[in-house]
């Protein structure tokens, strides 16, 4: 019986070594530098080992004959041999291949600025955003403190690099949106028309953006709206200028969030005195809804619709007479929609189509005379994505635009009435391709074709990047590309035929950045080619208008964003240095354009108090003086008005879990701000023409609001909202 | 000679084959278990998460190995320091949880990790991310304890979102204490259903008791 059990145990023990392989080499990666921790076995097996701090492994197996052996590690491609275990050692080096996208090394910033909440190495976040004083949770507002923007103050808008606001194009889910901005009374910012809390990432480009985004001359706002809602909650917000609810309701695969807000600015004129005559301050009711769909375990739906209505009244006085008002009456209704899909399809291509709508109508009454303007736009696309290896992916896709506008002047006293209109199809097809040429080097290659209909114009854009990792925490980024946009719709209206501006942009970019620090450089160039030029007598007939305007805008950025030095504490600094001029509209030469400064400055501080349970925040805005035309002098835009210098400041105090009360002021230490002047149209007695300081109705905008939020687990708050 | 090893050795692996098919699995996988419960460094998680990378290759019907793979990464995501690379590891260890949940759907266990995955979300960003992935954890959390009351890692990572959450709005922490006490009460008694299911909490669960005094 022992004998046996011997035996048997003699076999046992022989049994597992006989036909037991030893299985060893190495891994490394493409530099020869060993990988610690990868994966190494034989597929469909139990069989394998972790390489070792050498990069060494080793393994027995009792498998033989044909098998195959995998490789994996996070951030490199899977790496599989067929192999033959036939003798008793096998020795095999392997070379893995680093999968850049994954490990994302190097990324383009030149002209880019992401905000995300992904976590992944953005410069700011949504929260910065909705939390930078002076900024009113606006996103234009927010960003206008970044580098490359200018300060416009009567506009509101995103002003980049020596460009006009309507240079700038917005995009929600890749999907145009017209009319970003609500309207506003004479001199007070407009204001973004969607509310920051709707997204996850901001990309804000100031130049050499992506071939997919077109019709855009200067800048590129490109919104992510947030996917699928978590939790069921209503939002209550109690405003001096109004109130508005929410409510969100959250299934397993489903999210629907509808909002209702009523805005009525007519309490707070009553009690801050406005320079302005209000007969009806401004006004709005506005209702949105949005609907989100997991269609698989890789499918999206995004439905989104928006319906604003807003009006108001004031008396306008003439220039240098006072008491000669003219009633001016503002009502606008706006419609957006936007529906987009996205999926996975085989063999890892992704298909993303979308459409959007865009409604706009102004009603506009001076005294007795009325303009109606309607701006109709429909945008569709279809955009198909492949990630070809580790080290390209590709895109390609096709869009149309649909334009249709009218404005219809109306003067029952003279009699007169005035159609201007026109339709614009507008077709574009883009690819576009990542290339990491090393590790450290990362191409983008695209090109863009339009044909507008309208001018019977077709035209080929290339685009390129280039972003090189020059050391742990530091790369160099360049980019150039050719831009093109129709032309203002205030002049095609006029001349249905006007070609589309173009612009042409280098930038060359050097950014340093630990998590917490980030510190860049932004050197730049741009042309501008066929811009709108005009007779000022003869603005009426399309033979006044041609396209032989031109002009360019240089200079640098600097940024430095710190949230690492003070306690609790988070600012950064952005400077921009502009030096740009034009020959374009009706001007007789090249000129600086009175909404450019040369030097902006903006100085964002955010401190959290614990003791107070409050976030302060402070936010300082230099620009140095605008150019003006003075027609009482012979130099034309010869003028600079004062610099402008404003102090804002807000704070956010959380009473309970679920409330906060938020307060906020622009214009701390109560400055003249002057954005610019304006002249009577005809010389006085005397000869000499009139003039006005344009400046904001109030010396500071003070805003009280509470907002509070109800939910299963009473740990949500609005404070991302604000 | 050779040749009669040879049958003799094919007659008895494939008698022990057969009679073990089942406890080769079992055994690969209580002695990768063991050794993650051991694993210290970085080093040995990664080690161990390849161990059940590589019986979750096999055995493709099985949840354990991609459950104790994904708590692997959970708890090698806690040890890297750079915030991009946290969230790689945080987004395997949530592929694998979903891997786990399409084979296992309704197991009070995998949907306790998931939870696990979004509360470390947090800590990355806070300030922005706190309101989202505070919301999915709890969800996540309520669920798994919904679905098993009786589950100790379930409560006490539902204490950890309530200690967390108390703090960050400077209220008490009784509620996250309550919640610690009934997962020690029921870490006192729990028996694991199966041999490879999860056992793991107990001490972390003490050394959290000390914040409660």
């Amino acid at each position: 019986m022992r004998t046996f059990l011997l035996s048997l145990f003699l076999v046992s023990a022989s049994c597992s070594s006989f036909g037991q392989h030893l299985i060893k080499g190495v891994v490394t990666d493409a530099q020869e530098v060993p990988v610690i921790g990868a994966n190494v076995f034989l597929y469909n097996t139990y069989d394998g080992t972790s390489t070792e701090v050498d990069g060494h492994f080793s393994f027995q197996t009792g498998e033989g004959g044909a098998q195959t052996l995998v490789v994996t590690y996070l951030g490199y491609n899977e790496y599989r041999k067929d192999i033959q275990i036939e003798s008793d050692t096998l020795f095999i080096a392997i070379t893995l291949k680093e999968n850049a996208f994954e490990l994302e090394s190097v990324v383009i910033t030149a002209g880019a600025f992401e905000a995300s909440d992904e976590g992944k190495r953005e410069v700011l976040n949504p929260l910065d955003i909705v939390t930078t004083a002076g900024a009113t949770a606006d996103i234009a507002g927010a960003l206008n403190t970044l580098p490359g923007t200018q300060t416009v103050g009567e506009s509101g808008r995103l002003f980049v690099r020596g460009g006009e606001g309507y240079e700038t194009k917005t995009f929600i889910d890749g999907m145009q949106v017209m009319n970003f901005y609500s309207p506003s009374a004479p001199n007070t910012p407009g204001r973004s028309r969607f509310m920051p809390f709707m997204f996850s990432g901001t990309s804000f480009s100031t130049g050499g953006y992506s071939a997919e985004y077109g019709q855009a001359l200067s800048s590129a706002l490109i919104l992510r709206s947030k996917f699928l809602a978590t939790q069921n909650r209503i939002d209550l917000s109690l405003m001096t200028v109004g109130a508005d609810a929410a409510l969100t309701k959250a299934w397993e695969n489903s999210s629907l969030s509808a909002k209702a807000q009523y805005t009525n600015l007519d309490p707070y004129m009553g009690i801050i005195s406005q320079d302005l005559d209000w007969v009806d301050a401004p006004t709005s009711m506005e209702g949105s809804a949005a609907y989100r769909q997991k269609i698989s375990s890789t499918g999206v739906l995004k439905v989104f619709g928006n319906f604003n209505r807003s009006d108001f009244t004031l008396n306008q006085s003439a220039i240098g007479q006072p008491e000669e008002k003219t009633r001016i009456d503002m009502a606008n209704q706006y419609t957006y929609f936007n529906v987009m899909a996205q999926e996975v399809i085989g063999n890892d291509w992704t298909i993303k189509g979308g459409v959007s709508y865009t409604g706009n109508r102004d009603d506009i009454g001076w005294d007795l005379d009325e303009v109606n303007q309607v701006e109709k736009g429909w945008h569709t696309k279809l955009v198909l994505g492949k990630t070809l290896s580790g080290n390209m992916s590709f895109k390609t896709g096709v869009e149309y635009f649909n334009r249709h506008y009218f404005q219809d002047y109306d003067s029952p006293a003279d009699t007169f009435f005035n159609r201007y209109d026109f339709t614009e199809n507008l077709g574009g097809a883009f690819a576009e391709s990542d290339i990491y040429l090393t590790k450290n080097l990362l191409a983008r290659v695209g090109v863009r074709s339009e044909y507008n209909a309208l001018s019977k114009q077709f035209n080929v854009a290339p685009r390129l990047s280039l972003a090189f990792k020059t050391s742990e925490k530091s790369q160099i980024s360049a980019a150039y590309g050719q831009f093109q946009q129709s032309a203002p719709t205030e002049w095609l209206m006029v001349a249905n035929d006007l070609q589309a501006e173009r612009a042409d942009h280098y930038i060359l970019n050097y950014q340093i950045s630990d998590q917490k620090q980030t510190f860049r450089i932004e050197v730049f160039h741009k042309r501008y080619h066929r811009l709108v030029k005009f007779q000022p007598d003869e603005k009426t007939a399309p033979e006044g208008y041609n396209n032989s305007g031109s002009g360019y805008a240089r200079g640098f950025d600097l940024f430095w964003r710190d949230s690492k030095s003070l306690k609790n504490a988070d600012y950064w600094i952005s400077y921009s240095y502009l030096d740009t001029k034009r020959d374009y509209r009706d001007f007789p030469k090249a000129a600086t354009p009175s909404f450019a400064s040369k030097h902006n400055l903006s100085v964002v501080y955010k401190q959290f108090i614990n003791l107070i349970k409050s976030q302060v925040g402070l936010t300082y805005t230099f620009a140095s003086g605008r150019p003006y035309h003075d027609p009482n002098q012979d130099t034309f835009m010869g003028q600079r008005t004062p610099a402008y210098h404003d102090l804002s400041a807000n704070v956010s105090y959380l009473l309970r879990q679920n409330v906060i009360i938020h307060l906020s002021a622009s214009n701390l230490l109560g400055l003249d701000q002057i954005f610019g002047y304006e002249f009577a149209a005809a010389p006085d007695a005397g000869g000499r023409y009139d003039s006005r300081a344009i400046r904001p109705p109030a010396k500071r905008f003070l805003f009280l609001g509470v907002f509070i939020t109800f939910s299963k687990e009473a740990v949500l708050n609005q404070l991302p909202n604000l | 000679m050779k040749n009669l090893q040879f049958i003799i050795c094919t007659l008895f692996l494939s008698f022990t084959l057969t009679a073990n098919a089942a406890s080769k699995y079992e055994e690969a996988m209580l002695t990768a278990i063991e050794k993650l419960y051991e694993a210290q460094s970085p080093d040995d998680f990664q080690a161990a998460a390849n161990t059940f990378e590589r019986i979750a290759q096999k055995e493709t019907d099985k949840w354990h190995p991609l459950y104790y793979g994904a708590y692997a990464k959970i708890i090698l995501s806690t040890m890297v320091e750079d915030n991009a690379d946290k969230d790689k590891q945080l987004d395997q260890a949530l592929e694998l949880v979903d891997a786990a949940k399409a084979l296992q759907p309704g197991n009070s266990e995998i949907i306790a990790i998931e939870g696990f995955v979004h509360m470390l979300r947090i800590p990355i960003d806070p300030a922005t991310r706190g309101q989202q992935y505070s919301g999915m954890a709890f969800g996540a959390l309520q669920k798994a304890i919904a679905i098993n009351p009786e589950n100790p890692r379930a409560l006490m990572l539902l204490s950890d979102m309530q200690m967390g959450t108390a703090r960050f709005f400077g209220n008490g922490t009784e509620e996250a204490c309550n919640t610690l006490d009934k997962a020690l009460a029921q870490y006192e008694t729990f028996k694991p259903a199966g041999t490879l299911d999860p056992t793991w909490g107990k001490s972390w669960a003490e050394h959290k008791k000390a914040q409660c005094q």
